[in-house]
């Protein structure tokens, strides 16, 4: 029988008998006063918690239409005032309007020969100067590409922002623990490992289905080394990987000894295992930090 | 905590049912807290406790049917009340992570018949507590290793451990029955 079809009759048994599996008396207790209030008290403050944000809520509506009627008054209103407030207002208003044409036009064609030219000159500089700067940032993004390769010590390219400075602003926590202890980290050290991790996960090539069974993951879960890394403020994780994929996922786990190392994804409410065993060096690095 | 738990509701409708809720089962509750902590005030603290669970995990909760929910609050209730039971005694619970011995019940059933079904779920009830409760989470009211865990306050690094050691005595058991090959 296939642990699926273990599963599908557990899951049928209990469907048809689980309504008896504790069965404990439901005669009425006298809860305390104490009990009595804190459930009826809370409930209570809450409802008129509610109350107090919708007072809230319909006291800002009226402030800010109030502001929006001072806005169309000042923008429109004061204006029409003025028009209407004699003729030799409008005329010098038309006056001054001409005025501004005239100046206006001596302008343009006084500037439009010189105009033409420069933008004529800049059209022909611009692709060269963007060429160069393109190649500066592509300069940039490979010095940073090497410098996450010298890292993690492996071919693996970090993906988040082609930089390993940017790992701090998305913001990641590392939590690392040796045979089920947690360790203390500095930042340097969270920083490497959420290279090495987001690195490893990145690169689809390397995430195969793993035979590992179930008894490997308690042995791994309970006796091996294991870093886990997560958003901070439970944020989710938004993986690039190498092929232009992209998928979001709560947190990253790999669990490892110095023999073999399997990476654990706990993505929602799904777990998935890839051994990436070849890895050796990867997970010599990664004790080396966590130790 | 009560106004965490409370904050957490979306609408006013979901809050009567957490009421409708507390107001149906609490004093089951309450029996099986005493059951074990044979203390009143202590009890109660348990059934709060485990009503504020049922708060934070309630989004899940909603889809639940009455006897599921009945079954979740129960196993939620021991837990907390097996938590105040070990503090009490100054001792931190532990999970006895390792494993004593390997898997090697395989099963075989020709036919799946009701008795066998029935028989399946009395050994379900004759399990240690903390693996008959993983697989009530589970496969009775439907929840992931993530809500499992969150609901008996432990890894889920744990509740696959317990998972894997309920099927793995269920299987043995099944075996000694004669129910199956």
């Amino acid at each position: 029988m296939t642990d699926k079809e273990f599963d599908e009759l557990i899951r049928k048994s209990v469907t048809q008998y689980g309504s008896d599996y504790e069965i404990y008396s439901s005669d009425k207790h006298k809860f305390s006063d104490r009990f009595e209030n804190q459930m009826s008290e809370l409930i209570r403050s809450k409802k008129e918690e509610k109350h107090k944000f919708l007072r809230l809520v319909l006291s800002l509506s009226a402030l800010a239409a109030v502001l929006v009627i001072g806005i169309i008054g000042v923008n429109i209103l004061m204006p029409m005032m003025n028009l209407s407030s004699g003729s030799s207002t409008v005329q010098d208003l038309k006056t001054s309007v001409a005025d501004e044409n005239d100046v206006s036009d001596s302008t343009n064609t006084t500037d439009s020969v010189k105009t033409a030219d420069t933008q004529n000159n800049e059209a022909e500089e611009q692709p060269a100067a963007e060429d160069a700067k393109m190649d500066n940032i592509v300069g940039d993004i490979d010095n940073n590409v090497d410098s996450i390769d010298n890292n993690v010590g492996t071919d693996y390219s970090f993906p988040i922002n082609n930089s390993s400075k940017s790992i701090k602003s998305v913001g990641f926590e590392v939590t690392a623990k040796i045979s089920g202890k947690e360790t203390a980290l500095d930042d340097e050290k969270t920083e490497r490992i959420a290279i090495i991790v987001l690195g490893v996960v990145s690169d689809s090539s390397i995430l195969s289905d793993s035979e590992l069974t179930e008894e490997k993951l308690e042995y791994f879960s309970e006796k091996g080394d294991c870093v886990t890394i997560q958003g901070k403020n439970s944020s989710p994780l938004e993986i690039s990987r190498k092929d232009g994929t992209k998928y979001t996922t709560d947190s990253v786990t790999i669990m490892f000894d110095h023999n073999e190392c399997y990476l654990i994804v706990v993505s929602g409410n799904e777990t998935n295992v890839f051994s990436v065993s070849e890895m050796k060096e990867f997970c010599d690095e990664l004790h080396s930090y966590i130790q | 905590m009560f106004i965490i738990a409370l904050n957490s509701f979306e609408n006013e409708s979901d809050r009567e049912s957490f009421e409708t809720i507390y107001i149906e089962n609490r004093d089951r509750m309450y029996h099986c807290a005493y059951s074990i902590l044979k203390d009143e005030p202590s009890a109660e603290d348990a059934v709060s406790d485990s009503f504020i669970s049922l708060a934070r995990n309630f989004e899940k909760l909603r889809q639940m049917n009455c006897n599921q929910i009945r079954s979740y609050l129960i196993i939620t209730v021991r837990n907390a009340s097996f938590r105040i039971y070990n503090s009490r005694k100054r001792e931190v619970s532990t999970e006895d992570i390792y494993l004593d011995e390997e898997d090697d019940s395989d099963i075989s059933i020709d036919y799946e018949t009701d008795e066998l079904r029935k028989a399946l779920f009395s050994m379900i009830q004759k399990l240690d507590k903390k693996y008959g409760d993983v697989i009530m989470l589970k496969y009775f009211c439907d929840l992931h290793d993530k809500e499992i865990a969150e609901a008996l306050e432990i890894s889920i690094e744990n509740v696959k451990i317990r998972l894997h050691r309920a099927k793995t005595a269920l299987k043995k058991m099944l075996k000694g029955s004669g129910l199956c090959d």
